[in-house]
């Protein structure tokens, strides 16, 4: 795992650092320190990042901007951050948890967790950042009809009938996305406020029929908790 | 209740307007007088031939003893079966007077071989036989000696109901008193005022000008109700004439303070110029430079008010209205009002004068409004930048970022840990000490930036050094505000190949500034590639700027640019 930590302030990046190693101890292949976006972004385009742990006020700079640039790569983030006051904002963006500081090796264990997690962890997320010809461009998570995993990339199928790709795999995304997202698929993820019912196919397939009369396929072990779940 | 004490001021006008109507006419007749220097008890007579006499305006000075004047009276049809008539005298002389030849009376004492003559009143009063008020011409003639210099000041006589004459100007002076008392009462407050706030020369100057309309109205008036003998006469035109002089100085003089008029210096040096040249030219002719004075004036205003209606000042508009009435009275009134005991003009001007006044008035209020909103203001900003300097160290930014530094240290390596904490300690008091002054000595200054960079060393792991060069310690400065420079060149530079930032101060003093110099000695941070907005200007830098004007208001000036060295902040502050 090739995790970055961006820090300006050196005495904290060394603890994070420090700490990081510890949890994650033969997991991470590589823990890399810079203290400045830019530099940042050079690694984050140079190689190949699992793992983000951000400050939100870089050298005097508000965060925001620095937050939707990150949050539409394949890695999660963590934020690292004094104000408290912006962890709501932070993940709405869609980031994997908020550290206020100061932090003990406690908490930041807790948010190393959540990247091993195989359900929703994060559920405040309203925006999906997706990079499109170099410009990014934020979708609302109410817009969305259902995602599609596309291998290492996923593929968002938005209510008004558009396709949006997305950097993040579909098991990342499933983490930062509210409850209403079902996996009904290994393919598939859906907003269950727009699934109509359920239909059994020829061969003992079953579909899920959305508002829009789209079939997707259900898996055959996901069935009977969905059914259960949403349909009983 | 506001609307009940609307009601009243009408009403009041309105019963003092009433109180001053009467069916009485009084009928005027001013110049064309005949004079013949000489005695003969003769001249009195209604019929006698006066062609070969002089003709006059006023009565001339003699030393040559007795002069006869023979005033030409036409009495109109309402007199016929009156009684009770009477004729007011406004001459300036020791005189006995004949109606149609009839003794009246005597006003003053004649002059003679060997006693000086005693003055007459100005204004004097006789009763007419009821015999002799009879439709047509009649004749007013004066046997008089006239000792004393009175210039200019024509003769003339009013015949009116006897009781009329001797009451009505009285009543009409209730209003010019009326006014005269407030204008007193309001130069007496702004005198006050003045003397309690002595930087607003404007109060003085209203102050002063509402003295001398009070004194304009009263010795204008004073004839009716004081009198006086006929020398005195002229003292009291030319303290009139000094009034209505001031006054033409003054009116505008206040309008080009109050409205900033841009060229002061000239338009004031043409006004003073204009009045003396008047004055000079028109020595003694006191009606007529009266008039000159008040146009004067008025123009004058005017162009003060145009300027000011064009920048769109505040009141501009009132003021101009109040001149524009005032003017159209000055046209208007001669032709759709007289007066029995005064001339149009003389109510016409102090018409204009009131008007002009109050729209003053008015103007002064609002500038005081806008000078205490801004006093708030100044407050209100003391206060929030005192807010902003305790702020400073709590803001989590800091905080936490310490907090968290300072709990590593504590659990890495204890005893560093312990002076970290007693670095920030020691930021804190000196921030706690000097959070209440608006100036603090440069030295505490120094410390506070000394002890700053103490700290963000062990955050930064950085070696801050400081350096000063010229420092003279009994300077003062707006609290933090070096401090907020060293912040900012904390975070936007990094470290030379030895670790290390040096921060410079450098102090400068020249006869008209001081200076003082921060230089960040480091490389700066490159700029980003990205298109993340840098903050157009930093808190940091509105809360040095607003520090400044506090303390040196409009004196200073701020510059932060990149050097070969690094970064360099420079704070000037002009001496006034």
């Amino acid at each position: 795992m090739n995790i970055l930590i961006i820090e300006d302030e050196a005495r904290i990046a060394k603890r994070i650092h420090r700490m990081v190693s510890d949890i994650f101890a033969h997991q991470a292949s590589s823990i890399q320190v810079c203290d400045s976006l830019e530099e940042g972004q050079q690694i984050i385009q140079q190689q190949k990042i699992d793992l983000l742990f951000l400050d939100l006020n870089l050298n005097g700079k508000d965060g925001f901007d620095i937050l939707e640039s990150v949050v539409a790569e394949p890695f999660h983030t963590i934020i690292i951050s004094a104000y408290k006051e912006k962890a709501i904002r932070a993940f709405e963006y869609g980031v994997l948890d908020f550290v206020p500081k100061p932090f003990d090796e406690a908490r930041l264990t807790k948010a190393c967790q959540r990247i091993q997690a195989t359900q929703t962890v994060s559920t405040h997320t309203k925006f999906l950042a997706v990079k499109k010809r170099g410009m990014r461009q934020l979708i609302s998570v109410d817009d969305i009809c259902y995602i599609k995993g596309a291998g290492i990339y996923s593929e968002l199928h938005l209510k008004n009938g558009k396709k949006e790709l997305h950097n993040k795999s579909l098991e990342s995304l499933q983490q930062l996305l509210p409850h209403s997202f079902e996996r009904i698929h290994k393919s598939y993820l859906v907003c269950m406020q727009e699934a109509k019912e359920i239909a059994v196919e020829p061969g003992s397939k079953y579909s899920l029929i959305l508002q829009n009369e789209e079939r997707l396929p259900i898996g055959r072990t996901r069935y009977k908790t969905i059914k259960e779940k949403w349909f009983s | 209740m506001k609307t009940n004490r609307i009601y009243i001021i009408p009403l009041l006008l309105s019963l003092l307007l009433l109180s001053s109507c009467n069916n009485h006419k009084a009928y005027y007749w001013p110049n064309n007088i005949k004079v013949q220097i000489g005695d003969d008890m003769d001249w009195a007579a209604k019929d006698f031939d006066v062609s070969q006499w002089e003709d006059h305006d006023t009565l001339p000075v003699t030393d040559k003893g007795v002069f006869w004047a023979r005033l030409s009276v036409q009495l109109p049809e309402e007199f016929k079966d009156e009684k009770n008539k009477g004729i007011m005298i406004g001459a300036t002389a020791a005189y006995e007077a004949y109606w149609d030849g009839q003794y009246l009376g005597v006003n003053g004492r004649l002059k003679q071989d060997h006693s000086p003559e005693i003055p007459g009143t100005y204004h004097r009063f006789f009763s007419l036989p009821d015999s002799l008020i009879s439709p047509g011409k009649h004749i007013l003639a004066l046997r008089a000696t006239k000792s004393y210099k009175e210039p200019s000041s024509h003769a003339y006589c009013m015949v009116s109901d006897y009781q009329y004459l001797l009451q009505g100007r009285l009543q009409f002076c209730n209003y010019m008193f009326l006014i005269a008392g407030i204008f007193l009462i309001t130069a007496i407050y702004f005198f006050f005022l003045f003397i309690n706030r002595p930087k607003e020369i404007a109060s003085l100057i209203f102050g002063v000008i509402c003295l001398v309309f009070f004194g304009l109205l009263m010795m204008e008036y004073s004839k009716h109700f004081y009198a006086y003998t006929y020398p005195f006469q002229r003292t009291r035109l030319v303290i009139i004439g000094y009034c209505h002089a001031a006054i033409s100085v003054l009116i505008p003089l206040f309008l080009m303070l109050q409205f900033k008029f841009p060229w002061k210096k000239g338009l004031f040096a043409a006004l003073i110029g204009v009045v003396l040249y008047y004055e000079w030219s028109m020595y003694e002719c006191f009606d007529a430079l009266a008039i000159v004075h008040h146009n004067i004036v008025t123009i004058f205003s005017m162009i003060i008010i145009l300027y000011a209606c064009y920048k769109k000042q505040q009141g501009a508009f009132v003021l101009l209205a109040a001149c524009t009435i005032g003017i159209i009275i000055d046209f208007v009134m001669p032709h759709v009002a007289r007066f029995h005991f005064v001339s149009t003009f003389d109510v016409s001007v102090f018409i204009w004068f009131v008007l002009m006044l109050l729209g003053m008035l008015y103007l002064l209020t609002i500038n005081r409004q806008a000078e205490r909103q801004q006093y708030e203001h100044s407050l209100v900003e003391s206060e929030r930048l005192k807010n902003e300097l305790l702020k400073k160290n709590i803001r989590p930014h800091f905080i936490m970022n310490t907090l968290t530094s300072m709990i590593d240290w504590v659990e890495e390596s204890p005893k560093e840990g312990v002076k970290f904490i007693h670095a920030l300690a020691g930021e804190f008091e000196i921030l706690n000490q000097i959070a209440d002054y608006k100036l603090i000595p440069i030295t505490q200054e120094i410390n506070l930036c000394r002890s700053h960079l103490n700290v963000m060393g062990y955050r930064k792991e950085i070696q801050y050094d400081w350096e000063e060069v010229n420092i003279d310690p009994n300077e003062i400065i707006p609290p933090a505000i070096i401090h907020t420079a060293v912040e900012n060149g904390v975070t936007h530079s990094i470290p030379n190949e030895e670790g290390k930032i040096t921060f410079r101060l450098i102090y400068e003093k020249a006869k008209q500034f001081k200076q003082y110099t921060l230089q960040t000695i480091a490389p700066k941070r490159p700029k980003p590639t990205t298109n993340i907005a840098d903050v157009p200007e930093g808190t940091g830098m509105k809360y040095i700027k607003s520090r400044l004007q506090e303390s040196f208001p409009n004196q200073w000036e701020v510059q932060s640019h990149a050097t070969n060295e690094g970064w360099e902040t420079i704070i000037k502050i002009t001496e006034e």
